[in-house]
């Protein structure tokens, strides 16, 4: 099939400063692709650029080309023949979008008499309103007078009404209700299918894009950081912006908590290297004089990523684990990952060997089969257990983790003190903001105190403290939770979340809270002993699996005897 | 609507009110002018003689009676006897009035179109916009009785057909219509042109200024994207869209052109209501200065009233809040 539309390196510099591209993608006809990425990325411009709608002090390289017909240096009289009918553009919904002094009837007579014999226009424009759901009538009333979601539907109708190749929506749904925004999707899917038409969506909105598009491009300050199958991209994200904008996002995080990507000071933001450079949490010293082209994934050829380490690395990978005590085998076959920035939860009942499973990877417990690789090499627990960036456990008791005796200073600072790396000053800013972090005093009084004199949520915390001094990689925790009251472990459990989120280390959360994993944890793994470990897609399907029943044999035959039989 | 009536009534009250207590703030009187060439005093009338031209115009009563007894007779359609021109008030600015409505129209009318159409321009071409602006702030700072007078050398002493004051040629009689108003067109056009040149600039600031800003507007370029002619958008959006706020200032310049039509017509001796005015104010002629003065204010109160009017009628029918 004919290619529709080609864009090859299109770039807008603007005299302010922002640069958009080089950007490149192909459409072809009755494909939908969604443009997301926060405010500000880029999206509009893009657009606009498209069909040549930019100011003057936008300088546009590069080439989009129509069915072979190049767009980007056409004169006035030429576009006024391609807009509308052969590709549409709609505004996003805003009060200025329209002209207010002129009746919607006479807006949309402008386009459709530019292709329609005068006679039938009334007739198709009132069909048009039809089609997105509106009354006629409303084409006797002027912009004013109409709610944001009539105006938004409206919009849209003006954009088909010449039947294009090729439909820019720029944030389509943003002010529609829950229905009207499904009716749309379903209208433009519609359009779509039968008729071979274009859509390309420019939305903040992940759930529009992955219910209205195939494709998917992500954008980030005017740079394409990902892009491929809207499903694929959604399911496994393979750049940390992707991944940060899926984690913000409630459509299609329907229950998980909503962690915005940390907002970061610009202020040091290299001009040369990756785009993503101040919110990145993998990023190594070369990324800030270096930018990612743009390259094909290894294994999977419709996937494009931007990013010098090649999208999310994995952090921790397990392989083949397995776990005997005595002849009895305790874990067998366990193959999990981490990847960098990650929250992986590890559910299961007990007995099934998570806290065992939980020490093998943290290098507490050796196992008798299987590799464990940290960043790609084998694992040097002793080196991560002392070094900064490396790995670091918090127990599910602090009273036995945590040295009783000691002073709620020294048992922070200990782990420091260990390395040396510290002047006695710098120690003490840092215990101090790691405090502050965890939440707790910092005050002198406090950090004189002895552990022991701490309440259970205290302890944790200062355990967290403890593990968060050498600035781990990965942190593995083990039950961090179980100890404590329910309001003490929700605070908990959104203080780890908000560190995790602000200090981007991944975290391996061990429990056996299934609604507490799917929560706060991005991927989930069920841990099921000797029987191996599989990966959960949807957790609200193995909810069953936690759900216990009473067996009445087992306790019939012991307590048929003493318990009177209830009268029946 | 019923606040904006009420409002209307109220400012109309205090400025009848500073109407009539102005005039006779002014020091002396007008029966010591009423005798006299060009203002100088003569001992000709004796104090008996001024008791009875007091009392013959009301002048002897307290200023409080006088104040109730001339918002009575107002009232009544009496707006009193001119006692310069010992004719009714009504009369003489009936006479005189049309003259200066002649100018003022043709003024304001002008000017708005000259006005928009060189805004117009100016949207099209950058450089020309550039030029039309710059000159426009500097005639806009010159008074109009100066530009007055420099007409007044500059052509009217040079162009034999062009006459220097008045405004028909007096005792000549007209063949036809056309040809007298030819006549009267021929006077009045050194003042309207003063007129002109300084009225345009309002005009041309205010809708350049609303032209540029409904140019940011979305919709301007929602309407380049639909494939509109640019001179389709011209009007259709920027013109239409934009005028409101020049309409508003032409009412709102009646003041302002009054005004200017006052000391204008001074200027060229033209007959309007400037030269009543001046003469009233010379001789104290509490009661003409009066009914200028009222016939003023209400023209220029009900133009802010139409201009309020036209405002609040679109944004109605249109459903537009700001």
């Amino acid at each position: 099939m004919e290619t529709l539309i080609n864009v090859n390196a299109l770039s807008v510099q603007y005299k302010e400063g922002f640069t958009l591209g080089p950007i490149s993608f192909a459409m072809q006809p009755g494909e939908c692709l969604s443009i997301v990425g926060e405010s500000g990325c880029g999206k509009s411009t893009l657009a606009k650029a498209m069909v040549n709608l930019l100011d003057h002090n936008a300088r546009v390289s590069g080439e989009v080309s129509l069915q072979g017909q190049s767009l980007l240096n056409l004169s006035p009289q030429k576009w006024e023949a391609i807009r509308m009918k052969r590709i549409a553009l709609a505004f996003q919904n805003s009060s200025e979008v329209l002209n207010p002094l002129l009746s919607l009837g006479e807006q949309i007579k402008e386009i459709l008499k530019k292709v329609f014999p005068k006679n039938s226009v009334k007739k198709r424009s009132e069909q048009l309103m039809e089609m997105v759901g509106l009354n006629p009538e409303v084409l006797t009333q002027f912009p004013g007078q109409l709610s944001g979601g009539m105006l938004q539907r409206y919009l849209i109708a003006c954009s088909i009404a010449l039947t294009p190749q090729l439909v820019i929506l720029d944030e389509p749904t943003s002010s529609l209700d829950m229905h009207t925004k499904n009716e749309i999707i379903a209208l433009i899917k519609d359009i779509s299918r039968n008729y071979g038409v274009s859509f390309i969506t420019i939305t903040h909105d992940l759930g529009l894009a992955r219910d209205i598009s195939e494709k998917v491009m992500v954008l980030y300050k005017g740079t394409l950081l990902e892009s491929g199958n809207t499903d694929e991209v959604l399911e496994s994200p393979r750049h940390p912006y992707t991944r940060g904008l899926i984690n913000a996002s409630m459509d299609i995080q329907p229950y998980r908590d909503i962690w915005g990507i940390q907002h970061v000071c610009e202020c040091d933001q290299p001009e040369m290297g990756c785009p993503f450079f101040r919110r990145c949490h993998q990023k190594l010293n070369s990324c800030r004089e270096h930018k990612p082209a743009l390259m094909i994934e290894k294994n999977d050829s419709s996937r494009r990523i931007a990013c010098n380490r090649g999208g999310i690395v994995t952090l921790l990978e397990g392989y083949d684990l397995c776990k005997k005590y005595g002849s009895k085998a305790v874990l067998g076959n366990i193959d999990l990952q981490v990847s960098s920035g990650e929250i992986v939860s590890l559910v299961g009942q007990s007995g099934m060997g998570k806290t065992t499973l939980s020490h093998i990877l943290g290098g507490f417990l050796a196992c008798d089969q299987g590799t464990i690789l940290f960043e790609n090499e084998v694992a040097d627990f002793k080196a991560l257990h002392q070094q900064k960036k490396g790995l670091q456990m918090v127990f599910q008791d602090p009273e036995t983790a945590l040295n009783q005796n000691m002073s709620v200073y020294n048992c922070i600072a200990e782990p420091l003190t260990l390395q040396k790396s510290e002047t006695p000053e710098t120690l003490w800013l840092k215990v101090e903001q790691i405090l502050t972090d965890v939440g707790l005093p910092s005050s002198l009084g406090f950090m004189n105190q002895k552990v022991k004199t701490l309440s259970g949520g205290q302890k944790q915390r200062v355990s967290i403290a403890r593990a968060l001094t050498m600035e781990p990689k990965l942190l593995i925790a083990d039950e961090p939770t179980s100890m404590l009251d329910a309001s003490s472990k929700a605070n908990l459990i959104r203080l780890l979340k908000g560190l995790q989120n602000k200090h981007g280390f991944s975290m391996l959360f061990v429990t056996h809270d299934i609604a507490c994993a799917m929560k706060i944890s991005e991927r989930i793994y069920l841990i099921k002993g000797d029987e191996g470990i599989q990966e959960v897609k949807d957790p609200t399907k193995i909810l069953d699996y936690f759900k216990g029943e009473a067996k009445p044999s087992s306790h019939a035959s012991y307590f048929q005897d003493t318990y009177h039989q209830p009268a029946v | 609507m019923l606040k904006k009536i009420i409002l209307f009534i109220c400012t109309f009250m205090v400025i009848y009110t500073f109407n009539f207590f102005i005039p006779r703030l002014m020091p002396g009187d007008p029966f010591s002018y009423t005798s006299s060439v060009s203002g100088e005093d003569i001992d000709g009338i004796s104090e008996a003689d001024l008791e009875t031209m007091k009392a013959y115009y009301g002048l002897d009563r307290p200023i409080g009676a006088q104040f109730i007894n001339t918002i009575s007779s107002n009232l009544n359609g009496d707006f009193g006897q001119s006692i310069h021109y010992k004719k009714s008030v009504i009369e003489v600015i009936g006479e005189r009035l049309p003259w200066t409505l002649v100018i003022m129209i043709s003024t304001l009318v002008s000017s708005l179109l000259l006005g928009v159409s060189l805004a117009l321009v100016g949207l099209r071409r950058k450089k020309m916009d550039g030029l039309i602006y710059t000159t426009a702030t500097l005639l806009s700072e010159i008074p109009a009785f100066l530009i007055g007078i420099l007409l007044l050398f500059l052509v009217a002493a040079q162009v034999k057909f062009i006459p220097l004051s008045g405004n028909v040629t007096p005792f000549k009689s007209f063949a036809s219509w056309p040809a007298y108003w030819f006549d009267v067109f021929i006077h009045a056009l050194l003042p309207i042109t003063a007129m002109v040149i300084i009225t345009t600039p309002i005009f041309y600031f205010t809708a350049r200024g609303s032209f540029l800003n409904v140019l940011k507007k979305t919709y301007v370029l929602n309407a380049k994207g639909k494939g509109l002619s640019e001179k389709q958008i011209r009007y259709k959006y920027i013109v239409l869209n934009g005028i409101f706020p020049v309409i508003t200032r032409f009412f709102l310049s009646v003041g302002a052109c009054l005004g200017g039509t006052i000391l204008i017509e001074n200027v060229f001796a033209y007959p309007g209501l400037g030269k009543i005015l001046q003469e009233g104010v010379m001789y104290r002629d509490y009661v003409l200065i009066q009914g200028v003065f009222l016939i003023s204010s209400l023209m220029v109160l009900t133009a802010s009233f139409i201009a309020d009017l036209i405002n609040e009628g679109l944004k109605k029918t249109r459903g537009i809040n700001q």
